[in-house]
């Protein structure tokens, strides 16, 4: 083997004590060549990852910071407008409500209601479920009208799908069919890092109109009566 | 005494490889040193931006933590912008009824020689009985029903006359 250099260098006419002096040095340039294309290469990527971890963070602290700051300002007012849009349009079947509401009309003895028909299937809308109710209101034509015209502005959303007017004279009597909406509450809340928005002005206006809304008196949600002890046991 | 080399002159050393092995030498150290410099700067870049990291990962958990104990409020605000949402499709499904509703009321309480006698009402349509005891009031009524932003179609379904009652009118109305 070192015959067959030896002789490959005579050859070449470089002498094998060229090779031995210049062979240490070269190799050691090119092994420090390698060490340097290598740990260069290695602490670029390991700092690229580095700075795309930090801008990352950066962005999910802002979003975090922003989230905060929103959730602090409308810490006082969301309640009430929860509550609003809750009696507007409720997570559950608003059928004793609806009947409250419908019943509060004839409150006034301007009018009287009779035949109340509850649970017939509503006109559906896109993702809402409806509840369906019919009654009969009878009166002076203009009582029965604002009766009719409180409908709109009652709370859970109703909204009428058929009058029927009989008149005669100055009295009427209007069969009246209405659907009531509700929707079952979402069950999913986006991670912690997802960023909230705020509600729009159009929210907004819709928001302050649904305020305006008759509520019933109890809100949305009946909650049942805290036990309480009994001063005389075999009374009820 | 001279030097006496007795190797053939093939194979002597040449100048050009031992100058060339110098300078080899010569540039090794200045390349370990540039070569421990970019070391020691990554190192020390990575080492900071490590610590910038920790930095911005302790700020998060606060923030995190502080969000966490806001919890209410942003399911608040979801169910808040989740019903809205549905309620914006339905007031906007919802709003164009109104108007024939109105225009009910409108014939009901401003149409005083006309004697209705029944309406029947579904959004869009409008099934109107009605009795008028002169031409000239079929005239006005028909006047103000086509002055009505809300009437888009009128089909007469029935006309009578008899003397004792009047003009007895049966009219659908298709309204916007």
């Amino acid at each position: 083997m070192k015959s067959k250099t030896l002789l490959e260098s005579i050859k070449k006419g470089l002498p094998v004590g060229n090779i031995k002096i210049i062979l240490l040095p070269l190799l050691s340039l090119i092994a420090l060549l390698l060490l340097f294309v290598f740990s260069v290469r290695t602490g670029i990527s390991k700092i690229q990852v580095l700075q795309s971890n930090i801008n990352s963070q950066k962005g999910v602290e802002n979003t975090l910071k922003q989230k905060e700051e929103l959730l602090k300002s409308v810490e006082e007012s969301v309640s009430d407008q929860t509550a609003a849009v809750n009696s507007a349009l409720p997570g559950k079947n608003p059928v004793l409500l609806t009947m409250y509401q419908v019943r509060s009309l004839g409150l006034d003895g301007l009018v009287r209601l009779s035949g109340s028909k509850v649970g017939t299937t509503g006109t559906k809308e896109s993702s809402l479920d409806a509840i369906g109710m019919t009654f009969n209101i009878q009166g002076q034509i203009e009582d029965v009208l604002k009766s009719i015209n409180k409908l709109k502005l009652i709370t859970p959303l109703t909204v009428i799908d058929k009058v029927e007017f009989q008149i005669d004279g100055y009295n009427a009597s209007a069969d009246v069919s209405i659907s009531s909406y509700w929707s079952p509450l979402p069950e999913k809340i986006p991670s912690l890092t997802q960023p909230v928005s705020d509600i729009t002005q159009e929210e907004k206006d819709i928001l302050s109109s649904l305020l305006s809304l008759t509520q019933p008196p109890f809100g949305s949600v009946l909650l049942p009566q805290e036990p309480a002890e009994r001063d005389n046991p075999f009374g009820f | 005494m001279p030097a006496i080399n007795l190797l053939p002159e093939e194979l002597s050393t040449s100048k050009t490889v031992v100058k060339a092995a110098g300078f080899i030498k010569k540039m090794l150290v200045p390349a370990v040193a540039v070569y421990l410099i970019s070391v020691v700067v990554m190192v020390a870049v990575i080492v900071l931006l490590n610590g910038d990291s920790k930095k911005l990962a302790a700020g998060q958990d606060v923030l995190i933590s502080s969000i966490k104990s806001l919890e209410k409020i942003e399911r608040s605000i979801l169910l808040l912008q989740e019903r809205l949402s549905k309620i914006k499709i339905l007031l906007v499904n919802e709003s164009s009824k109104d108007g024939s509703m109105t225009n009910i009321q409108d014939l009901l309480t401003q149409s005083q020689d006309i004697d209705i006698a029944a309406i029947k009402w579904i959004p869009g349509n409008m099934d109107l009985t009605a009795t008028l005891s002169t031409s000239d009031q079929i005239e006005q009524f028909f006047k103000q029903l086509i002055e009505s932003p809300f009437v888009k179609e009128i089909n007469m379904k029935s006309f009578s006359f008899s003397p004792a009652v009047g003009y007895n009118l049966n009219l659908i109305i298709t309204t916007k």
